[in-house]
């Protein structure tokens, strides 16, 4: 199996679209870290607790004033609220280090990771067809299901590489930009309202791990769709819309939910994890984490079966 | 090591009411090469395929080097060296991570040695670190030979090998495939090319609508005493015929023109013709055997078939 898995891994480095995808996720970190970099400039030299006492100070003054109304002033007495709180647990609300660029910024270019996985893993084995090689594989002496589990596992292989290259990226970017800031560093947490401090690694990590669960099944349908139907286009297309779609499509079978039962079972509000990472979330009654990762692990495993199946039956004919 | 490579029994092959491979058996043994014939659509593709594991069979046996393809798949592909159609590869890889590819797919170790080795043999040294992609045709079949015996298989098979080649590539590949069989191995080839069949295949069967209607004629040997029609270039054809029809009764002439004629005769009848001639003094100025060809032989059988199925 090991011999098996390295000549993929050969197959995706002598294609030079694999160099790029790299490449991409490199200027992805820097262009996105410019990008914030220059909409909000770091001002490292002020002491951030003057700040926002002097900020709290501003906001008191404005509430003596008598211009202003009832709303208007229970805002600001919000706002005043937040403020000492953040004091009080010594939290810098515009802390800049690369651990929150990280937060903010590579848990979203995770989805680059799914795009360029999909396409390397339905190009295994679909272009196995379309160059006719898929013959020369197959009358070697490896049992068929061998040869599709080599090309998954690495896939998988592949998506590990991706990740951790876009962590050295990011980590080191955030670094050049916004310093060296600390793992165990509170901010806010940036899905909720209030005062709900997140220690910023811990939110970053949560970010990936519970992207994590969607990212395999949506890979898992491009193999599945690659081998089924021997076109990278049609996988690629399907996946990457799957993806995209289930954010509107979320909407519509929440609207529905309440009447149509069977709706919990559908594949699409499962596939964002990310929203059960605030502990309030829920995507619609009784639906929880573990309902959802069941959900997700049945389709996956119905998803494998059917290609491997599938593949181990078929008549090599083209 | 078995003598027998290859051994199919009662192969068939249904598409839904289609039979595209009807009841086919037969036998290859170490050093022979056996040639599959028939026209395009006749089967060959699909027998080839169904040996190699590719597609399924509807019944039928496949044993390699005493391997039965359903009980030990691992073990019978082992024995197996095949360019199924046309030489594919991995064109944006080097010829050489191609074959490494491939050697890394064998259970018994191949070293570098032997990559080397095989390299050389199909004489792809000076272009195997070059990308496959900017191969030609001949030398990609190459590297398809090359690819097939890297393991030392028992049996090779070669699916319509000569597609494409230029003569010359069609001569490299017949060579290739005289030295491998003198090593041992028994080669499959499979062709609707008849001429080019004959040269290269010691024994052969013919199938049509996927039935095989006629098996293991050994090919003629050119030694035997095998009738040819033989084509005398003369001075004089009116003379020709009258010397022949004097002293070589027996011989039937089959035409004759002004500056020629043709007969049926053995090499031995032959030479005494020409002694004959030239003693009467008619000028030879050529002598041309046409050997009763394969293609011949296989129109013969096939329009013998269509007549006993009238």
């Amino acid at each position: 199996m090991m011999s098996l898995i390295r000549n993929e891994w050969m197959k995706i480095f002598s294609k030079g679209s694999t160099y790029l995808f790299i490449v991409f996720l490199l200027l992805a970190a820097v262009g996105t870290a410019l990008i914030d970099y220059k909409l909000n400039p770091v001002e490292s030299s002020k002491d951030w607790k003057q700040e926002l006492q002097a900020e709290i100070q501003e906001q008191q003054n404005e509430l003596k004033t008598s211009k202003i109304s009832e709303d208007e002033k229970s805002v600001i007495m919000e706002e005043i609220d937040l403020n000492k709180q953040l004091l009080d647990a010594n939290i810098n609300p515009d802390l800049r280090t690369n651990w929150t660029y990280m937060a903010n910024w590579t848990t979203s270019l995770t989805s680059f990771v799914t795009l360029f996985v999909v396409i390397v893993c339905s190009s295994l084995v679909s272009s196995e067809f379309s160059d006719g090689t898929i013959k020369q594989l197959l009358i070697r002496p490896y049992k068929r299901w061998k040869i599709l589990l080599s090309k998954y596992i690495t896939s998988l292989l592949f998506a590990a590489l991706l990740l951790v290259s876009l962590f050295i990226f990011s980590y080191i970017v955030g670094i050049l930009f916004f310093g060296s800031g600390s793992y165990s560093d509170k901010i806010l947490d940036p899905a909720s309202f209030g005062f709900s401090p997140v220690i910023v690694g811990d939110y970053f990590v949560d970010m990936m791990v519970y992207w994590i669960p969607g990212f395999l099944v949506i890979t898992t349908i491009a193999f599945m769709l690659s081998t089924l139907f021997k076109s990278q286009a049609l996988a690629v297309g399907v996946s990457i819309s799957i993806l995209f779609a289930s954010t509107p499509l979320n909407l519509v079978i929440q609207s529905l939910i309440e009447k149509n039962e069977w709706l919990k079972f559908v594949l699409f509000p499962h596939l964002n994890l990310r929203g059960y990472i605030s502990e309030s979330f829920s995507m619609f009654d009784g639906a929880t984490l573990g309902f959802s990762i069941s959900v997700l692990a049945i389709y996956y495993l119905i998803f494998l079966a059917l290609t491997f199946f599938f593949f181990q039956k078929k008549d090599i004919s083209n | 090591m078995s003598e027998t490579v290859l051994k199919v029994q009662s192969l068939t092959k249904k598409i839904g009411k289609a039979t595209i491979v009807d009841n086919v058996s037969f036998e290859i043994k170490s050093k022979e090469i056996f040639g599959l014939l028939g026209p395009n659509g006749a089967g060959k593709t699909t027998i080839i395929r169904m040996i190699t594991g590719l597609i399924n069979r509807t019944g039928g046996t496949v044993m390699i080097n005493g391997y039965d393809l359903d009980k030990d798949f691992e073990g019978a592909m082992n024995q197996l060296g095949a360019i199924v159609e046309n030489p594919e590869f991995y064109k944006y890889m080097t010829g050489r991570k191609n074959i490494l590819h491939y050697a890394r797919m064998s259970p018994n170790k191949i070293s570098n040695e032997r990559i080397e080795e095989v390299i050389k043999l199909v004489k792809l040294d000076h272009a195997i670190d070059k990308k496959v992609k900017t191969y030609s045709l001949g030398m990609r079949q190459r590297l398809g030979v090359a690819q097939a015996i890297l393991h030392k298989p028992s049996l090779l098979i070669f699916d319509e090998p000569t597609n494409g080649l230029d003569p010359q590539g069609i001569r490299e590949f017949r060579d290739y495939l005289k030295v491998l069989a003198s090593e041992g191995v028994g080669i499959l080839i499979s062709s609707h090319l008849l001429s080019e069949m004959q040269l290269m295949c010691d024994s052969f069967a013919v199938i049509e609508k996927g039935k095989l209607i006629h098996t293991k004629e050994h090919i003629v040997d050119e030694k035997t005493e095998a009738i040819s029609e033989v084509l005398f270039t003369v001075s004089d054809g009116e003379l020709a015929k009258k010397i022949l029809q004097e002293q070589f009764g027996n011989i039937p002439i089959l035409k004759y023109e002004a500056n020629s004629i043709s007969v049926s005769a053995t090499r031995e009848q032959t030479a005494s013709i020409n002694r004959s001639f030239n003693g009467n003094q008619l000028d030879v100025y050529e002598i041309g055997i046409t050997r009763k060809s394969l293609e011949d032989k296989f129109f013969e059988i096939t329009e013998q078939e269509m007549r006993e199925s009238v």
